[in-house]
């Protein structure tokens, strides 16, 4: 019994440490063309929003956009409604639009609604608008292998990508900082 | 088991070991599940309770598990690396698979296509998301386990003197 524990331990860590090994070279690769790129237009889709209504990415040109990709199940994705909800009134004042997906699916896994899980851990907000990207949606813009639960691209009046990370809750500084660089 | 581990960490050396261990793994595991937000899930606004909480908690017995492990590998009693090993990778679990693109990355690795990825990958990462707070309680009591087993070994063992010498309690042991 103590062997195979001793057998299956040593098995996770080889396989944790090549899972992370080829977690950073996906993100390294994630430059060649496959993937967007800032000063990339952002591809026009359509989705959906909660309200029902069908929008799409062109129909936001003029205005800039904070366009989110979240699964509703993602601890990341609900701290990063909390942190967003605390920041709302500097993207109010910038006029920058929150768009927040659901991903296809929710990548297989389906968690509670987008609208609840905006309200719930979003402190209630109405300015975050929730919505739910289809398959070519989701993978134009998360794109696999470095399939990410949490992805955002802010994109310009001119429908150009400013910025785009994974990790809303923690790159808000990052955001905000492009967003007056850009004098939004 | 008690009066094991008061008879380890009373001696300084040991007392030390523990002390630094522990406050390495509570930065480490706290650092992570703060990151990770685990638990907001479960337990909305008062996670970063449970993170900290959980942190002291697999940061304390894992700490008391090596250090007693260090002291019975220097008496020459059984050790339970094991234990040790199950602990972490339980703790750590949660936080490095749910949110990062690792399992997606396994599946492309393997071969999967593209939609197979983008339909399946949520159900194996949505586990570590949603049983995070599990993953770290079994990592605490597969910690603890190692706790019990080491003390029980150093128990039937012995114990160092004054002299850091292997005081025989138990003959037929040694």
């Amino acid at each position: 019994m103590r062997i195979k524990i001793k057998y299956i331990a040593y098995a996770a860590i080889v396989l944790i440490s090549l899972s992370l090994i080829l977690h950073f070279l996906s993100i390294s690769s994630a430059k060649t063309s496959r993937y967007l790129a800032v000063g990339d237009t952002a591809p026009n889709y359509s989705f959906q929003l909660i309200n029902g209504s069908t929008e799409n990415i062109s129909s936001y040109r003029g205005k800039p956009l904070l366009l989110w990709f979240v699964t509703t199940w993602c601890s990341g994705c609900a701290q990063g409604n909390t942190v967003l909800a605390n920041n709302l009134a500097f993207f109010e004042e910038h006029g920058v639009k929150i768009i927040e997906l659901e991903q296809y699916d929710d990548l297989g896994y389906s968690g509670m609604p987008i609208s609840q899980f905006i309200s719930e851990y979003g402190e209630n907000n109405t300015y975050v608008q929730g919505g739910s990207a289809g398959y070519n949606m989701t993978i134009a813009y998360n794109t696999p292998p470095t399939l990410q639960l949490d992805i955002y691209y802010l994109i310009g009046p001119n429908g150009k990508i400013l910025y785009m990370g994974e990790g809303l809750s923690s790159e808000l500084n990052e955001i905000e900082n492009t967003i007056i660089k850009e004098g939004l | 088991m008690l009066n094991e581990i008061k008879e380890v960490i009373k001696i300084r050396e040991y007392a030390a070991v523990f002390a630094l261990i522990f406050a390495t793994t509570f930065l480490i595991y706290f650092a992570l599940l703060l990151n990770s937000a685990t638990g907001i899930i479960d337990f909305k606004g008062y996670y970063i309770y449970f993170d900290i909480l959980s942190s002291i908690t697999i940061s304390f017995l894992l700490s008391l598990v090596i250090t007693i492990n260090i002291y019975a590998y220097r008496i020459r009693a059984k050790t339970s690396k094991g234990f040790s090993l199950g602990s972490i990778i339980g703790a750590i679990l949660p936080s490095s698979l749910c949110c990062t693109s690792i399992i997606p990355s396994i599946m492309a690795l393997v071969g999967f296509s593209t939609p197979f990825i983008v339909g399946n990958t949520g159900k194996i990462q949505s586990v570590f998301a949603i049983y995070g707070p599990a993953f770290i309680a079994a990592g605490a009591f597969i910690a603890f386990l190692g706790l019990i087993q080491i003390t029980k070994s150093i128990s039937s063992g012995c114990k160092l003197d004054s002299n850091k010498c292997c005081e025989v309690k138990n003959e037929d042991k040694n």
